[in-house]
């Protein structure tokens, strides 16, 4: 069975439809890349997985439980995190109290525990230096793989990364999408968000393409990209 | 006893007109800066106290008084802003708490000293002057007060929709930096909206002094019923404030008569903890929700 | 854990240590006021704990001031209880209250959560008024029973330091962490596992239960008192200016801001009886305006001294 499975989910904000009917099925040890063009609902997705959102339909089932309506911190101790795609970082706290939080809370970890999780944590993804400092005062960069290391903190088992590579150089990106296969190859299953195809399509074993609230195309990353309802939607039809 | 609930349904709607009038400068400045303006009673009371003056000190009729609240006020707020409310704008709205907290402690405990606790009453020719028909009695000048009232907050919604400073006004609200942006002084924009709001609530003290009397102390229960008026329409949503004023002016009417004036604010007050609870944009649901 | 945190504990004790001495040393005029020092010294500090921690602004804790000191005062007049075993059920009460009321209030947000609260408060002082047949309505209620005035002193006192050691241990443990998230960012809070609203809550229910207390105290003390007194909306705002002068969310803020201000208002009230509340005002005002704060907080910064920081 999937490890996370969210089936004909529907989202409308007034008038406009989000979200119509969408399918993702994320199976252990996964990585699964989610691309579409901006608006196309990647972010509405991931907030009705995460209960930031309530589906107007649609069911999500997670580790054999069905999670739909439970709220977010739940999920989250269940085991499901997702980063934000806006980052938003405890902005009066240390680097080092940002990640404690998760631990505290998503892990349930005591006090000293926490601390010793949140500096292997802050090593693990290069903050390690950057741990006292007050973490509105760190780069965009920084702030994004600090937003990881949180959700890290909670010790889950599926995180969503919501365009957690956006804005960032390419040495960056290049650093980012190697953490993220050592994540995988620990036994982490991802979600990766990413309006740009290049950075996911290396690093997902599996894409799903999004466009108008509906999935237009699922599959390994070559045959998504010559799909030709693919490149419609990305670069227009002119060029299909 | 239909006659009775009618005449309680008519003075409710004559009360809304002036909760109406005064919570819409209430509405106006949360709108547009998210101040919570505490000392907005005390604004009031001003006003009411400016007429009252004139009316003992000139013998000028309480209706001839208007433009001269609306002045005095209009200046005392655009003064407040530029002094003091400004440090506020943008700021944790608990510092807007506060601060106008304070003022009204000064306004009101000033006002206090300079003119003791003792009610006043201003007594026109036509005080006691009403319409009587089917048995229901109408006075004067709660209805002149009432149409007064509505041509006010009328008049206040073409400014902000139709004039130039109207779409300052918006822009600002809407957005800030973007209004800075485009040219528009925004300080300037805050100190007349501020200006605007305290005005028409000065206007609404001068309009009460025909039918209540006046006292330093008279300022915060009108404070707590703008609050009430302002969340039932939505807040700094400007037509809210007529529906809300009209609605809370029957509901207290209503209450009064078949309990006392007492339950009367007590049930106010649960209805206006139930709103938030239920709709805090507001019965239009129009309001600004954070 | 070193630095600002401990420092600030040993501060405090150190302090609440020397006031202990105070009553031995001067006339009954100074054991009242240290009394009434140390009273609001405790509700700014349960203030502080719920609103200065999460910055959810309740504008309506007098309704829990109001519900202890009717509470205990019921039980003493109409089940003859003593006044001792009338106090923590007064919290309870409280307590009661303010988890049927923050379970829905707690789901607002900022000026909304304000004036929900503000409102209730307000709605339950009509209704303690009006219903005579249960609280004597306006007329008020005489409490039968008084404490010595030591007695009040040495409670106020203990209550002061208990409340300002658990906000140390709050501000210390994993609990202040989850405040402090909520107060940066509620949703992100979430995000990372902290059930948000259950820990606003018992916080909002543990801030109530000793106002609560307190309350019932304070109305022992005054022996008589009407709802206008206890449920009066200054008591808030008194809790909020205290806590906002000696800077929200600190553990010695309400502890500095309600020496300050009480102090003050006695000096004022003796000399200028007319004018002091303007005064009062006025000082607000400049608080505001010109060390927007706190005083600790605006000091700290003038003098360059950063707050204790751990890593
Ligand atoms: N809270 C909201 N209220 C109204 N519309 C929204 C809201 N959130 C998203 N939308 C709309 O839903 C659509 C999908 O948005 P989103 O999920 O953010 O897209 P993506 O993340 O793929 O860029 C967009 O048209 C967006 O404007
Ligand atoms: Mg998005």
């Amino acid at each position: 069975m999937s490890l996370l499975e969210a089936r004909g989910i529907h989202k409308s904000f007034g008038a406009l439809q989000a979200l119509g009917g969408v399918d993702l099925c994320l199976e252990r040890g996964e990585i699964l890349g989610v691309i579409g063009p901006n608006g196309s609902g990647k972010t509405t997705l991931f907030n009705c997985m995460t209960g930031i959102l309530r589906p107007d339909s649609g069911r999500v089932v997670f580790g054999g439980r069905d999670i739909t309506g439970w709220p977010t911190h739940r999920i989250c101790r269940a085991g499901l995190v997702k980063t934000s795609q806006i980052v938003r970082p405890f902005l009066g706290m240390s680097v080092l109290e940002n990640v404690l939080v998760g631990g505290l809370y998503g892990k349930g970890l005591l006090l000293k525990r926490a601390r010793a999780q949140a500096l292997e944590i802050l090593e693990q993804v290069g903050l390690a230096e950057a741990a006292a400092q007050p973490a509105g005062s760190i780069t965009v960069a920084m702030r994004r793989r600090l937003e990881l290391a949180r959700c890290l903190a909670t010790g889950p088992q599926a995180i969503l990364l919501d365009e957690n590579l956006a804005g960032l150089t390419p040495v960056e990106i290049a650093e980012s999408l190697a953490l993220l296969r050592s994540l995988n190859a620990q036994g982490l299953s991802l979600v990766v968000v990413e309006h740009v195809m290049q950075a996911v399509m290396g690093v997902s074993q599996r894409v799903m393409v999004l466009d108008y609230g509906q999935k237009i195309a699922e599959g390994p990353p070559a045959q998504v990209v010559a799909d030709r309802r693919v490149i419609e939607a990305f670069l227009g039809e002119e060029y299909a | 006893m239909s006659t009775l609930i009618i005449q309680s349904l008519i003075n409710g709607v004559l009360m809304g007109g002036i909760y109406a009038l005064y919570s819409a400068g209430f509405s106006l400045i949360f709108g547009v800066m998210g101040v919570v303006n505490i000392a907005h009673g005390d604004l009031l009371m001003l006003g009411a106290f400016l007429t009252y003056w004139m009316f003992v000190g000139l013998g000028l009729d309480p209706f001839l008084t208007l433009p001269f609240s609306l002045l005095g006020l209009f200046a005392l707020g655009y003064l407040m802003q530029r002094l003091a409310i400004k440090r506020v704008v943008g700021a944790p709205p608990i510092m807007s708490y506060i601060l106008t907290f304070g003022m009204h402690l000064m306004i009101s405990n000033l006002a206090l000293v300079a003119w003791t606790a003792d009610p006043r009453t201003v007594t026109t020719a036509y005080s006691g002057a009403h319409l009587a028909f089917w048995g229901l009695t109408v006075p004067w000048i709660k209805l002149i007060t009432f149409l007064i009232s509505l041509g006010v907050v009328g008049a206040l919604y073409l400014l902000l929709h139709h004039s130039q400073m109207g779409r300052a006004i918006q822009a600002t609200s809407q957005d800030r930096e973007m209004a800075r942006l485009s040219g528009i002084k925004v300080d300037r924009v805050y100190a007349l909206t501020f200006g605007l709001g305290a005005a028409i609530t000065g206007l609404a003290g001068s309009l009460v002094v025909s039918f209540r009397d006046v006292d330093p102390g008279m300022g915060l229960p009108y404070t707590i019923i703008a609050f009430c008026v302002v969340v039932l329409g939505g807040m700094g949503y400007m037509p809210g404030a007529l529906i809300g004023g009209l609605i809370l002016g029957v509901v207290g009417s209503v209450c009064t008569m078949i309990f006392t004036p007492g339950w009367s604010i007590a049930i106010t007050f649960f209805l206006l903890y139930l709103m938030l609870l239920w709709r805090p944009a507001g019965i239009m649901g129009k309001g600004i929700v954070e | 854990m070193s630095g600002g945190g401990r420092r600030s504990l040993y501060l405090g004790l150190a302090a609440v240590a020397a006031m202990a001495w105070l009553p031995a040393a001067g006339p009954a005029y100074y054991l009242q006021l240290l009394t009434i020092i140390f009273y609001w010294i405790g509700l700014a500090a349960c203030w502080n704990l719920m609103c200065g921690y999460t910055g959810y602004i309740d504008f309506g804790s007098a309704a829990y001031t109001g519900i202890g000191a009717y509470v205990a005062g019921l039980l003493m007049l109409r089940l003859g209880l003593p006044l001792l075993a009338t106090i923590p059920l007064a919290g309870l009460g409280a307590g009661l209250v303010a988890l049927a009321v923050g379970w829905p209030t707690l789901r607002l947000r900022g000026a909304y959560f304000a004036i929900a609260t503000f409102a209730l408060a307000e709605a339950l002082m009509r209704v303690c008024e009006e219903w005579s047949g249960l609280t004597e309505g306006g007329v008020g209620i005489t409490i039968p029973q008084r404490l010595a005035e030591l007695s009040y002193y040495w409670l106020y006192l203990g209550l002061a330091g208990l409340l300002v050691g658990v906000t140390w241990w709050v501000e210390h443990h994993k609990h202040g962490y989850g405040l402090k998230a909520i107060h940066q960012d509620e949703q992100a809070a979430a995000q990372v596992g902290v059930d948000t609203h259950l820990i606003k809550l018992q916080t909002y229910v543990t801030s109530a239960f000793f106002i609560g207390m307190l309350g019932a105290l304070e109305g022992s003390r005054l022996g008589y008192f009407k709802p206008d007194d206890v449920f009066n909306v200054h008591i808030t705002i008194k809790m909020v200016i205290m806590s906002l002068l000696g800077g929200m969310g600190t553990v010695l803020g309400p502890v500095i801001g309600a020496s300050f201000l009480q102090l003050v208002e006695d000096f004022l009230g003796a000399r200028f009886l007319n004018y002091y509340l303007v005064i009062i005002g006025a000082i607000i005002v400049g608080v505001i305006v010109f060390l927007p704060r706190g005083i600790t907080g605006s000091l700290r910064q003038r003098l360059r001294i950063r707050p204790g920081r751990r890593p």
